[in-house]
């Protein structure tokens, strides 16, 4: 194979070779990282449900389950607003359910591991989504360093390894983005974009918030687009005509005037034009040619084409709009039984639980919040502080450096413009659309009403965009620095990947260490764990942390029974896992369990110190035996009761049998 | 007293120094019946219950700060929740009163708790309470859930021989709020007039302490 083949060769392999790569990377570092977390409150609910789907799924396929409204209602729906869980469109539970299903056993996945997997698989394919787009735009080290750092992420890769959404809506968010941007491109790529919307919003609420991205964008870029070429008919350039049409073409070209230049024009058909210079036609179009006029036409074309046909034409050049508005709903509604009856009232109550929610307590910068107004800046502050400081500051820099090209090519790009259709003008706007994206997963959190409870895994969706944003201030770095001494040896690929080592390594630190209590991780801007909880930022949420408490409380002789707090929903899950006593069975919840407890527990939550005080007025002492700590921050409290000083237990008579 | 600074590592202060916090200690109304308090810090933190009082010691161990503060001693002459049996309730009471060891304003309060009725109000008179020159309270509403369910504000009222001599009301996010009167030292009855404020204010958890002072 000579040189040339071989350099084809690679290039066209090396890209897959490396989303392979960062694949298996992805799926091994988050699997192997989610078996030291604990389980979340919320994830042993999406699991028992998810259970319950893949029963129904598969009960169906074999025969044994009947598809009726009785039996779908059974297992997806109910009266109440949270039966079945019927508040969370089902994907990714069902893919729990399933994995679990299938998977347990075999190759030593444990269940609990089975019931993520599907998660941790959708958060390899968002590394490689990351890595595909970048590269396309910016190119491959580009991509790379990309990917790494959307992987790197200390929250949004604790995040990753957990059976519940906030992971997967993250991939499939992206990816509806990424199969609309090559939609602009591609026809077969709109219908990828509708139907990745509609697994999008099967996994998570904050899905219908994607046409407030891909709406804007198409319409924004299509207004700028006939913004910039009108008053175009005194051209300073070439003009482009590209006329699609059916039927014969009878044309009138009528061209005047010294030709100079060097276009082409092609009708292929019946009858050629060839035109070459400058040009005034009045061209009337009838035919099935496709005309392709590269001349300078100072004329008009009219197209009598039927109104029918335009209407196609239409629908056909705003497909990327509309195969996501069909495709969407569809894949939703397709994969949600609960759906198939009473779609309307069905996605009104489903949507209606997430726009009436209650308010969670939760601690930002020193209060306690619960109740509208929130602080607008939120989403701001808190992104500030749990993305690694290096990945901020080269996304800052990449940022700036997109906005300054963005503005520059809009100044002096009019020429290109005058020769690219709407969709592709569209296309070039990948940072705009990466930037809308980012909006529009935080906007309401700049309403004051959005609840924030959660913090960032909200607006999880965001984040890549800011990730994306750093490899380009990376690569741009590299290139200045690269400029700095051109004679050197080695080229700017050895810088970029100099540069983006540094950042990545430092990534990859943080998101070590923060393992695996990265609820309670702050960067270096806020000072750490330590920094955050002197800000009064959240300390975590979920009871997740519990699970490092559990091999003190299992070294507890005579307990009977424990009080477990916000790992009560979890507390079985341990047990069976050997991780907590059999012979230690939780005490119920609330006052009546910590009186009932001999050992009680409390996780760190400014709204939970009142659980604190409980145990303390009912052990008649204020001292924990043993305190969980994350970088010297507390997250886990765990009391013994003193011995009781028991009155002498009165002998009674014998009731009479 | 021993307090300790930033308040997030309390939890770590008490697990090693718990066994010398009393519960009385760790709900008080206020530091100032204190004479002594023992302050461990880190991060250069302070606690405000040593505002006013004075350092007289200071020593660092490995990044720790133990000071020893100190503060003109005072002598209690009532303790309103320690006289809670003695004390006679009316009104329009949906709960209470009893002593609780409460939430309020997310520290640990001692104190008299009562729910009145939505709009109405609580009296739980002492007797012949023995007073010092001052009466200082606190007050505010228990428990988180409930102050998020429900926003309505409660309002506490001291009545001394039929004489209003300090008023107080309290939002959902005001903690724990604090009273202070002059009085004549000598018995007198002394009156805690708790009233749930507005019509949609149900489960006010009033919850107040109160100290006569010398």
């Amino acid at each position: 194979m000579s040189a040339a083949p071989q350099q084809r060769h690679l290039q066209r392999w090396l890209p897959r070779i490396i989303a392979a790569g960062l694949f298996i990377l992805a799926f091994a570092l988050v699997g192997e990282g989610q078996t030291h977390v604990g389980i979340a409150r919320d994830e042993t609910v999406y699991m028992t449900y998810g259970s319950r789907y893949a029963e129904w799924w598969t009960g169906v396929f074999r025969g044994k389950i009947p598809v009726s409204e009785k039996s779908i209602t059974s297992f997806f729906g109910g009266a109440g607003a949270t039966d079945n869980n019927r508040e969370h469109p089902p994907l990714l539970k069902t893919l729990s359910g399933l994995s679990e299903r299938w998977l347990r056993g075999p190759l030593g996945v444990s269940r609990l591991t089975a019931f993520r997997l599907p998660a941790i698989a959708l958060n390899a394919l968002l590394i490689v989504i990351i890595f595909a787009w970048t590269r396309r735009l910016w190119g491959l080290g580009t991509g790379v360093i990309a990917a790494l750092l959307t992987l790197l992420l200390p929250r949004a890769f604790f995040h990753a390894g957990l059976a519940c959404f906030d992971g997967p809506i993250v991939t499939l968010w992206v990816g509806t983005l990424y199969a609309y941007w090559r939609g602009l491109a591609s026809t077969r790529w709109r219908m990828v974009s509708g139907i990745v919307f509609g697994l999008a919003l099967a996994t998570k609420h904050n899905a219908i918030l994607l046409p407030f991205v891909v709406g804007p964008h198409y319409v924004g870029t299509h207004v700028l687009h006939w913004w910039r070429r009108r008053g175009m008919k005194t051209p300073t350039g070439t003009v482009t005509v590209t006329v699609t049409d059916t039927g014969t073409d009878t044309a009138t070209a009528t061209n005047t005037g010294t030709d100079t230049g060097t276009g082409t024009g092609t009708v292929t058909g019946t009858g050629t034009v060839t035109g070459t210079g400058t040009e005034t036609a009045t061209n009337t179009n009838t035919g099935t040619n496709t005309v392709t006029d590269t001349n300078t036409n100072m004329g008009t074309d009219t197209n009598n084409a039927s109104v029918a046909k335009r209407c196609v034409s239409a629908l056909r050049q705003h497909s990327s709009l509309l195969w996501p508005m069909v495709l969407g709903p569809l894949t939703l509604i397709a994969l949600w039984p609960w759906l198939w009856f009473h779609p309307i009232a069905h996605i009104k109550e489903w949507l209606s639980f997430h726009f009436t929610h209650v308010h969670y307590n939760f601690e930002y910068l020193g209060h306690n919040w619960n109740a509208p107004r929130f602080p607008w800046h939120v989403a701001l502050v808190t992104t500030l502080f749990t993305v690694p400081a290096a990945t901020l500051t080269a996304a800052a820099c990449g940022a700036a450096v997109g906005v300054h090209g963005w503005y520059r090519a809009l100044r002096a790009g009019r020429e290109q413009t005058k020769h690219e259709s709407a969709t592709a003008f569209a296309h070039r706007h990948a940072g705009l659309l990466l930037a809308l994206s980012a909006a529009a997963s935080m906007g309401p959190f700049f309403l004051g009403s959005t609840p924030i409870f959660g913090a960032e895994k909200h607006w999880a969706p965001a984040i890549p965009s800011f990730c994306i944003a750093a490899a380009v201030g990376i690569a741009w770095a590299a290139r200045r620095l690269a400029a700095l001494r051109p004679s050197a040896s080695h080229g700017p690929a050895v810088v970029l990947a100099a540069v983006g080592t540094c950042v990545v390594a430092s990534a990859a630190i943080e998101t070590r260490q923060a393992q695996p209590y990265a609820l309670s991780y702050y960067n270096a801007l806020a000072g750490g764990a330590p920094g955050g909880a002197d800000l009064g930022m959240n300390r975590q949420f979920w009871g997740i942390a519990v699970r490092g408490a559990l091999p003190f409380i299992a070294s507890q002789p005579n307990v009977h029974a424990i009080y477990s707090h916000d790992a009560s929903p979890a507390w079985g899950w341990y047990q069976s896992m050997g991780l907590a006593p059999k012979a230690l069975p939780d005490a119920g919840p609330e006052a009546m369990g910590i009186d009932r407890s001999d050992i009680a527990l409390v996780v760190h939550e400014k709204h939970f110190l009142r659980h604190d005080y409980m145990i303390w007025k009912s052990y008649g002492t204020v001292q924990p035996v043993f305190v969980l700590r994350s970088d010297g921050v507390p997250l886990v409290s765990v009391y013994r009761r003193p011995p009781r000083v028991m009155p002498p237990t009165p002998v009674a008579p014998t009731p009479p049998r | 007293m021993i307090v300790f600074a930033p308040a997030w590592i309390d939890p770590v202060g008490r697990q090693h120094l718990g066994d010398l916090i009393p519960l009385d200690a760790a709900g008080r109304l206020d530091a100032a019946r204190f004479p002594t308090i023992w302050h461990v810090a880190i991060r250069n933190a302070t606690n405000p219950d040593v505002a006013g009082a004075t350092a007289r010691e200071s020593q660092d161990f490995d990044g720790v700060t133990v000071t020893r503060f100190e503060q003109p001693k005072i002598t209690v002459t009532a303790d309103a929740a320690a006289l809670l049996p003695t004390a006679k309730a009316a009104g329009a009471i949906a709960r209470g009163p009893s002593l609780e060891l409460a939430e309020v304003g997310f520290a640990p309060h001692r104190c008299v708790q009562v729910v009145p009725q939505p709009n109405k109000s609580v009296r739980i008179t002492y007797p012949g309470m023995a007073l010092g020159t001052t009466l200082v309270a606190g007050v505010g509403l228990a428990d988180i859930f409930t102050r998020r369910d429900v926003r309505a504000p409660g309002k506490l009222e001291i009545e001394i021989g039929g004489t209003i001599v300090a008023t107080a009301q309290f939002g959902v996010d005001d903690g724990w709020v604090k009273l202070q009167a002059a009085t004549q030292p000598g018995a007198a009855d002394v009156t805690f007039i708790a009233t749930a404020v507005g019509a949609n204010a149900r489960d006010r958890l009033i919850c107040f302490a109160a100290e006569a002072r010398q």
